[in-house]
């Protein structure tokens, strides 16, 4: 249904670019990815159009970085390097956080635990999670556990790292 | 019950465990002194995991309206990005695609063969080579394999098929593949060669072109068709990609469709005043990348 298509995309854009944003650290690209997830849908008509975009918004995001990692390799061999994408500019709230540390964390974690854990802070249900990753529903409590312990235990290893290299 | 293990609590925090495990696990905290700071603890590093992840928003930015959100939305590409995968998409398929066309364009040969054969099959036409049976009507699939090249030498030993090549060859290219059409039309009508200056006066501005890549022809479209310009630029590989712009009127909606190919099979892009096709022996996504290129 359309009219429900519209209400999911109102409630679900925003979280889907921060998904993705998460996995392809680029604003321009989060968003066009994100759009093309919601035009597909209008298309296919999912039955369930929340967990369907975001696992299509995943499958996208991984074409999309190994395309980006061959196009690196082109560069290289055409000596001709791509402008770094701007970093977004701080949150205030978050200025002190250390974004490309969260950033390595996160990037270091498993690929399922990673999913997981972002699928929960986009907004998905266990259930839906479950459905779309292939988790049994009880060991979605286990990888989110797991996906955090781990997030934050890479997160300070690399800050203890950063202290004893400046101290 | 044992203790609870991570998994268990994350879910309780999360709000996900179902009613009946709920009551059994704050059953379970009552009387285990363990477990509640167990709880505690995972309650302080799921809050530090969202914090930690809430630093990592993307800025936000105005979200489009639904009604325009269209499928197949091109992507924004970095030029270097683009043109490197551009080339390497051109020197990948450039030659594949190429046999592809030329076998295309001998489908349409092989159907004028097969539109003629009834002609040549006349007992008369056959008559003039007595010494060989008249083949049998070839399907279009047989003449195909019977012409690797466009330009076939005279077969002696078939007579028939040979007089019929060259009557396929003189005939006009009516089944040509759409793309090709402005490209023969080019070939007859030699005099609708453009220089630079007579571009710039049909477009109203200088044409656009890839930057670095050389311009094999720049050719007028006929009024009939739209009007307007075709570039030729050669890509890399043998691959030549053709630039179809015209200048586009104040309303958009007036742009006269180019008759001579399907708009559906070419992608568009504005360029200031500029409308730009582009049309090619290359995937979609690679004509896509070349036409973010064009400037």
């Amino acid at each position: 249904m359309p009219d429900d298509l519209a209400e999911i995309y109102r409630s679900t854009y925003r979280a889907l670019v921060r998904f993705l944003y998460r996995k392809v650290w680029d604003v321009d690209r989060a968003e066009d990815l994100a759009q093309e997830a919601f035009a597909r849908a209008v298309v296919h008509k999912p039955e369930n159009p929340r967990g369907w975009l975001f696992v299509v918004a995943a499958n996208m995001a991984r074409d999309e970085a190994r395309r980006a990692a061959r196009e690196r390799h082109h560069l290289t061999l055409l000596k001709s390097a791509p402008e770094p994408s701007a970093p977004s500019p701080d949150d205030a709230v978050h200025e002190q956080l250390d974004r490309a540390g969260v950033r390595a964390a996160l990037d270091a974690l498993a690929p399922r635990d990673r999913d997981v854990l972002l699928l929960w802070d986009a907004g998905l249900s266990y259930d839906e999670i479950a459905a779309h990753t292939g988790l049994a529903r009880g060991a979605v409590g286990t990888t989110l556990a797991r996906a955090r312990h781990r997030l934050v235990e890479a997160y300070d290893a690399g800050r203890g790292g950063q202290r004893a290299a400046r101290g | 019950m044992l203790h609870a293990d991570d998994g268990l609590l994350h879910s309780y925090l999360d709000g996900a465990l179902p009613a009946a495990e709920r009551a059994r696990l704050e059953a379970h905290l009552r009387e285990c002194a363990e477990c509640r700071a167990g709880l505690d603890a995972e309650r302080a590093l799921r809050a530090r995991a969202a914090t930690l992840l809430g630093g990592l928003a993307p800025p936000e930015r105005e979200m489009p309206e639904y009604a325009r959100l269209r499928p197949h939305k091109r992507r924004r590409w970095r030029v270097p990005a683009a043109w490197a995968a551009s080339i390497a998409a051109a020197f990948a398929t450039g030659w594949y695609l190429q046999e592809q066309r030329d076998v295309r364009r001998l489908g349409g040969n092989a159907t004028e063969i097969a539109g003629t054969r009834s002609d040549a099959a006349e007992p008369a036409r056959v008559a003039q080579a007595p010494r060989h049976a008249a083949p049998p009507p070839a399907p279009p699939a047989r003449a195909l394999e019977a012409s690797p090249a466009p330009v076939l030498p005279p077969a002696p030993q078939q007579p028939v098929a040979g007089a019929v090549d060259a009557k396929v060859r003189a005939a006009p290219p009516r089944a040509l593949a759409a793309a090709d059409a402005s490209l023969e039309q080019r070939d007859r009508t030699s005099n609708s060669t453009l220089d630079a200056a007579a571009a710039v006066a049909l477009l109203g501005r200088a044409p656009a072109a890839l930057v670095d890549r050389p311009i094999l022809s720049m050719t007028r479209i006929s009024s009939e068709d739209g009007g307007g310009v075709v570039i030729e630029q050669e890509v890399g590989a043998g691959a030549v990609i053709r630039l179809y712009e015209r200048e586009v009127p104040a309303n958009r909606d007036e742009l006269a469709p180019m008759a001579r190919a399907p708009a559906s099979e070419r992608l568009a892009r504005y360029l200031g005043t500029l409308r730009v096709e582009i049309a090619g022996p290359l995937t979609a996504d690679s004509l896509s990348k070349l036409l973010d290129l064009v400037r």
